[in-house]
Formats: C-alpha cells, sequence, structure tokens
C-alpha cells in the first residue's frame, strides 16, 4: 500500500464510514490532498475548501459521478465529469483545469498551477523588495495566454522555493532553475561530469537578493518588455 | 572418448574462424540530440573523442561534409570490453533536444527524435574509412536521445514539470507530458551574431540594436528608415527570418534582445528561387521573389508541436540541399525597384558565426550588434552580449557506456579548438539567465 500527503489517515476514516456521495459536486473547484494504492485500487482524495467535504473517487468507481481516469504519484490525478477531463495537482489549493478544453490553446500549455499571489507571496527582509513576478496581481486578470500564467506560477513557486523558508539548502536553489539543475555560475560550469556542484550557503538577506535578481532576469527572459508592463499594471491594482 | 574431442576441436575451429570475420562484441548506442547552432564544434569534439580509439570514425552523414552535417554516426571497436559503440548525432534544434530527453518514452515515445537508423555491428566496423556522406542520407529512426546539447538552461524552455502540448497536424490534440529534471554540465559558449542580405551596407545598414531587433521580431517587417534615418527609405522595409521554436538560438535570440521566450513573433518564408550547392552542398546564392509571405502555421517538426501562429514558426534548418533553407533566404538577392521612392525587401537574421561566414562568403553581410563587432575578445570582457552557454542535458539516471561516453565528451571539451563556440577558460563574464545580465566573473 503506497500513501501520499495526508491521506493515510484521511483514507482510512473514509474507508470506516463508506464513500461519500459526489453527486452535484463540481470537480473544477475541488482540491486534490491525497493519493493511495490498496490491493491493485488507485484511490484519489478530493476535499472542498467551500464547505470543508472530503470525497474519495477511486479507479474502480462505478457509482460515482466523477471518474479517477489516472494518476501520477505523489503528483497529480486525472477526473472525468460528465465528460469533461480535469488534471488536478496535489496538495494545491485551488482550480482544476479543464485539459482538453483550449480551443485557442498556446502552443505549449502549462497546466497552470493554482495559488494566488496574495496568498503565497513571501514577505521580504527589511531592505529587500519583492521580485516582480510577484508585482503583477491577480493571474485569473491579466491578458496573459495560459502558459505565460503557468509559466508566471512557476516562477513564483521557484522563487518561494529558493528562499525555502528558512531551510539550509537556501542558497543552493537560490542559483537554480525549476528543475534545480541547470548549471548557472561558473563554479558550476566547472563540474566534471553530470553532477553540478552546490553553491555556497549564503546568509537569508543575501540569499533573498540572489533569488530576487535570478527571478527578476527569468522573467524578464520569459516576458520580454511585457514584464515591465505586467509589474505596472500589478501596481495599479489591475 | 577420441570422437569427443575432435568434436570439441572442430566447434573451436569453427569458432574462430568466425571471429575472424565478424565481431563478437555487444553493440550499444549512444544517441546525441541538440543544438544546430553547436553542431559544428560538437561534431568536432565528439570526433576527436571516437578517433582517440583503435579503428574508430565516422561512417556516415547526411552532408558531404561531415563536419558540417545535421546528422552523423561514428562507430567505436572495443569501447569496452565486448562492446562495440555506435555514436549517433542528430541535431535538430537543441529546444528540441532538451525536450525529448526530458520527455523520454512517454506516450509511446511521442517525443523521439529522429536519426540516421542505426547500422549492424558488422556494417558499423565495415564503414570506418569508407564513410557514406551524401544528402541521400536521411534521418528516420526515432529514438529517446541519452542526452542532448543545448544552447539554453533548461528554464528558459518550456519543458519544466507537467506541460499540456498542442499537437498533431492540425493543432487538434492536447496531450500531457511530465518533463524530468535534467543534469547540466556547461561545455563552452556560443556567439551568435546578426547577418542581413546582400545589399544592405550599401543601404547604409551595418548595425541593429536591442531596441530594433525587439521591434523587428514583434511587429514583423520594419521600414528601412529604422535603421538609416532616411525619410526616402519609408518605403523600403526589413523583414526578420528565424529558426523555428524547436531552435535554442532562436530562444537566445529573443532572449536576448527583450522580445521574451513566451512573447509571439512575426517571422517571414520569402520565396526563393535560383540558388545553387555552396561547398557544403546548402544552397545559397538565389532571388527573391514576389511577397513575402509570414512563415505558415503547422506542427514544428523537432519539437512535435503545433504552432497555430503564422510567422511565430520559422525554419526547421540552417542549411538545406534546396530553395527552402534559411540560408538560401539570406544570402538571395531581394526585390529592389529602383523606381522613386525606391522600394527594397532586405532581410535580417541571426547565426553562429560558423554560419555567419558560410552566409558573409555567399554574399550576406554581418552585422554589429549595439555596435559592437563579434569577437571573443569583446564576448569575454561583456562588451558583446549575444551569447549563450552550451550545456549538456541529461537524466541525472544517465548511466554505463552512454554515461561514459558523455563524461568523455565533458573532459574532452576544454581542450577542444573551437570554431564557432568560446572556451569558458577564456570569458571572464558570466549570466546564470539566458539574456539577462553579464557580471564580471
Amino acid at each position: 500500500m503506497k500513501q501520499t500527503g495526508i491521506f493515510a489517515g484521511l483514507l482510512a476514516l473514509l474507508l470506516t464510514a463508506g464513500l461519500v456521495r459526489a453527486d452535484q459536486v463540481d470537480v473544477s473547484k475541488l482540491t486534490l490532498v491525497g493519493i493511495a494504492e490498496v490491493d491493485g485500487v488507485t484511490y484519489a482524495s478530493l476535499y472542498d475548501a467551500r464547505n470543508g467535504e472530503h470525497f474519495l473517487t477511486s479507479s474502480k468507481g462505478a457509482d460515482e459521478r466523477f471518474e479517477l481516469v489516472g494518476v501520477i504519484e505523489n503528483e497529480s490525478a486525472t477526473i472525468r465529469q460528465n465528460g469533461q477531463t480535469y488534471l488536478l495537482r496535489l496538495s494545491w489549493p485551488a482550480e482544476a483545469v479543464p485539459v482538453e478544453a483550449e480551443a485557442t490553446a498556446p502552443v505549449a500549455q502549462n497546466i497552470p498551477l493554482p495559488g494566488s499571489v496574495e496568498a503565497t507571496a513571501p514577505k521580504p527582509p527589511e531592505g529587500a523588495k519583492l521580485p516582480l513576478v510577484f508585482q503583477v496581481g491577480n493571474l485569473a486578470k491579466l491578458d496573459l495566454s495560459d502558459d505565460q500564467k503557468a509559466a508566471i506560477t512557476r516562477l513564483r513557486q521557484q522563487f518561494v522555493g529558493a528562499i525555502g523558508g528558512g531551510s539550509a539548502a537556501v542558497a543552493s536553489t537560490a542559483v537554480s532553475t525549476v528543475s534545480g539543475q541547470d548549471a548557472a555560475t561558473p563554479a558550476t560550469a566547472a563540474a566534471s561530469s553530470l553532477v553540478p556542484a552546490a553553491a555556497p550557503v549564503d546568509p537569508p538577506y543575501q540569499n533573498w537578493l540572489t533569488a530576487q535578481e535570478k527571478s527578476d532576469a527569468e522573467f524578464t527572459m520569459l516576458f520580454g518588455e511585457q514584464a515591465f508592463i505586467l509589474s505596472q499594471m500589478g501596481a495599479q491594482g489591475k | 572418448m577420441k570422437s569427443t574431442l575432435k568434436t570439441i576441436a572442430l566447434a573451436g575451429a569453427l569458432a574462430g574462424g568466425i571471429a575472424g570475420l565478424a565481431s563478437a562484441n555487444t553493440l550499444q548506442t549512444v544517441h546525441i540530440a541538440g543544438a544546430p547552432a553547436y553542431r559544428q564544434d560538437s561534431i568536432a569534439v565528439i570526433n576527436t573523442v571516437v578517433t582517440g580509439f583503435s579503428n574508430a570514425g565516422e561512417i556516415a552523414s547526411t552532408s558531404t561534409s561531415f563536419a558540417n552535417a545535421s546528422a552523423v554516426q561514428w562507430f567505436i571497436p572495443n569501447y569496452t570490453s565486448g562492446v562495440d559503440l555506435l555514436i549517433s548525432a542528430s541535431f535538430t534544434g537543441s529546444t528540441a533536444g532538451t525536450e525529448s530527453v526530458a520527455a523520454g518514452a512517454q506516450n509511446s515515445g511521442a517525443l523521439e527524435q529522429k536519426f540516421i537508423p542505426d547500422v549492424t555491428d558488422a556494417a558499423g566496423a565495415a564503414a570506418v574509412g569508407n564513410a557514406n556522406n551524401s544528402s541521400s542520407v536521411t534521418i528516420s529512426e526515432l529514438h529517446v536521445p541519452d542526452f542532448s546539447l543545448s544552447d539554453t538552461f533548461v528554464a528558459t524552455t518550456p519543458f519544466n514539470g507537467t506541460v499540456n502540448l498542442r499537437q498533431g497536424s492540425t493543432g487538434t490534440q492536447h496531450n500531457t507530458y511530465t518533463f524530468s529534471s535534467l543534469s547540466s554540465t556547461q561545455l563552452a559558449i556560443e556567439p551568435y551574431v546578426w547577418v542581413g542580405t546582400p545589399g544592405l551596407a550599401a543601404r547604409g545598414v551595418t548595425n541593429i540594436t536591442t531596441a530594433q531587433a525587439q521591434l523587428l521580431y514583434e511587429n514583423g517587417k520594419l521600414p528601412l528608415s529604422f535603421f538609416t534615418g532616411k525619410n526616402s527609405d519609408e518605403t523600403s522595409f526589413v523583414y526578420p527570418l528565424s529558426r523555428d521554436p524547436g531552435s535554442g538560438s532562436r530562444l537566445i535570440a529573443v532572449a536576448e534582445t527583450g522580445v521574451g521566450v513566451t512573447t509571439l513573433i512575426k517571422t517571414y518564408k520569402p520565396t526563393v528561387t535560383g540558388a545553387t550547392a555552396d561547398s557544403s552542398g546548402n544552397y545559397v546564392k538565389g532571388t527573391i521573389s514576389g511577397s513575402v509571405p509570414l512563415y505558415p502555421a503547422g506542427v514544428i517538426s523537432s519539437t512535435q508541436i503545433y504552432d497555430p501562429n503564422a510567422g511565430d514558426t520559422g525554419y526547421p534548418k540552417f542549411g538545406t540541399a534546396d530553395q527552402t533553407g534559411l540560408l538560401a533566404a539570406i544570402t538571395s538577392t531581394p526585390t529592389v525597384n529602383a523606381s522613386s521612392p525606391s522600394t527594397a525587401e532586405y532581410f535580417i537574421g541571426y547565426f553562429n558565426p560558423t554560419d555567419a561566414s558560410e552566409a558573409v562568403a555567399a554574399g550576406s553581410e554581418q552585422l554589429t550588434y549595439n555596435g559592437t563587432t563579434y569577437s571573443q575578445a569583446n564576448l569575454a570582457e561583456g562588451l558583446y552580449s549575444f551569447w549563450s552557454y552550451e550545456n549538456l542535458q541529461a537524466l541525472p539516471t544517465l548511466s554505463g557506456n552512454q554515461l561514459s561516453f558523455a563524461n568523455a565528451l565533458i573532459s574532452a571539451w576544454p581542450n577542444a579548438t573551437l570554431s564557432s563556440g568560446v572556451q569558458l577558460s577564456a570569458v571572464n563574464v558570466s549570466r546564470s539567465v539566458d539574456g539577462g545580465p553579464i557580471t564580471l566573473n
């Protein structure tokens, strides 16, 4: 039996209480909080933050209004409801994304990772500034393609990961990309094998500045002159 | 008992005879994808490593000059004990290489790259010293690359995490892929230069600024007067040419100029006639005629992603053995009407220095960038900013002789004589983001 996230206790509770019916539930409003496999059956645990209800769906799923199509362990679940397929990422708290609905989808459409700027923007240390990517305001209100929104979300996550909430690994992630693997400095360039060298650990304030500079540079790399416009829109609350 | 011994002796003699005819070794393969802009140096370094082994060498390529080919194969007998190694490189695009390595065999290998078909052990051994270098050699066999040689950081590409790609001949398929993180090692630096069609200098255009390049690629064509400041040039136009989104050079160009890698661009595909093959087999020096259409929307062959935006696509290759290549377009004589007011259509594109030299040899004109001529010295001190790192990217799980060969390349690179690239040790500046700020080391 493999379990992920907070799902272990929840699964036991739900299995004891019986499956909660999913009638009238809008999958797009649910949060995926756990994935598990029990005796060859895959289960996904879903949470409705609006009313605090939990739902359980499985790869058997015959009596449910929504169907668990597949999962990627530790990552996501694909769920179908009324013919519409949704991809829900594990533990993220807001929206699901219709996988096949975008008639005018861009070339490479990332699955937007939910979460609002306001909820996730870290507080800068005294004398430091928020990176540009946190100044663009509410993504839902911006006239951006889905892949651009996804890039913003990814960059925000990357910065939050880089400053690490005080973790000791702050500096090494601060000079890495979202993949955590790009050799970004002459120090890593000198590596003689495929395993990149770790960067030295800096004090927290310096970590923030290093991560902010990299984040701002990547933001500009991704959006070009739009970067300035986006940050101005954010400053004006649009 | 005697009979049994004879049988054994006979069997041994037969086995010895067979071994003399063909290798008893196991054949393993290393498939390398990646960067056309860095292909000449990549081919040179791979060739150096390969020819360090006895009886090893190049066996096939897609061009009469394998040093400049888009796909090459080498064969190394006895790479390790009992193992012969077939090295197959296919440089379809830097970004495409990153995509394929990070995607692996997902969705039945839908993002694999095309290579020259693998040969048998015996055929490989026989071809050393008798290579088949010809445009009739094609890439047609799909493989997941073991590693890629990339012009960009992984973060510059769209292939991070879970991505929904628009695919199919009409773009109606939306397929989800999860791209693995890649280990990356910097090998060298790849510079790029701006090149214009013949006749631009005569009209007074010998330089392009960051702002001009940004306008050019975002807006499409620009009046020539934007480059010359002359009122009489308002009726002539400059059009941008570009590689397609599978190209790392393209990502670097739009990052460097402040366009942004997620911004749609407008580039063109002029009609060329009368081009002929140069010494590398690439067609050059034709004539451009007719209206100048946006590069058509469609599937990017190297990435298998559908791009619905005409103009945002671009050339799949630098040089081709027909009239449709980027090299043919940039070297061809543009349409010029001498009547008053004069009208003319010129083109500008970006190339690595080696490809730029090939274009200039066919009549194109190399431009300075922000007033600076490309030179290694100008790049080394931060004066010239149009460059990127060349990276070897692989899954962290790469192992065996494929990992061994990758590390052999990494070890060989700093000692190689590069034609297009610049050694890391020769440069006193660095950057951590493609197109980003340059700092003194």
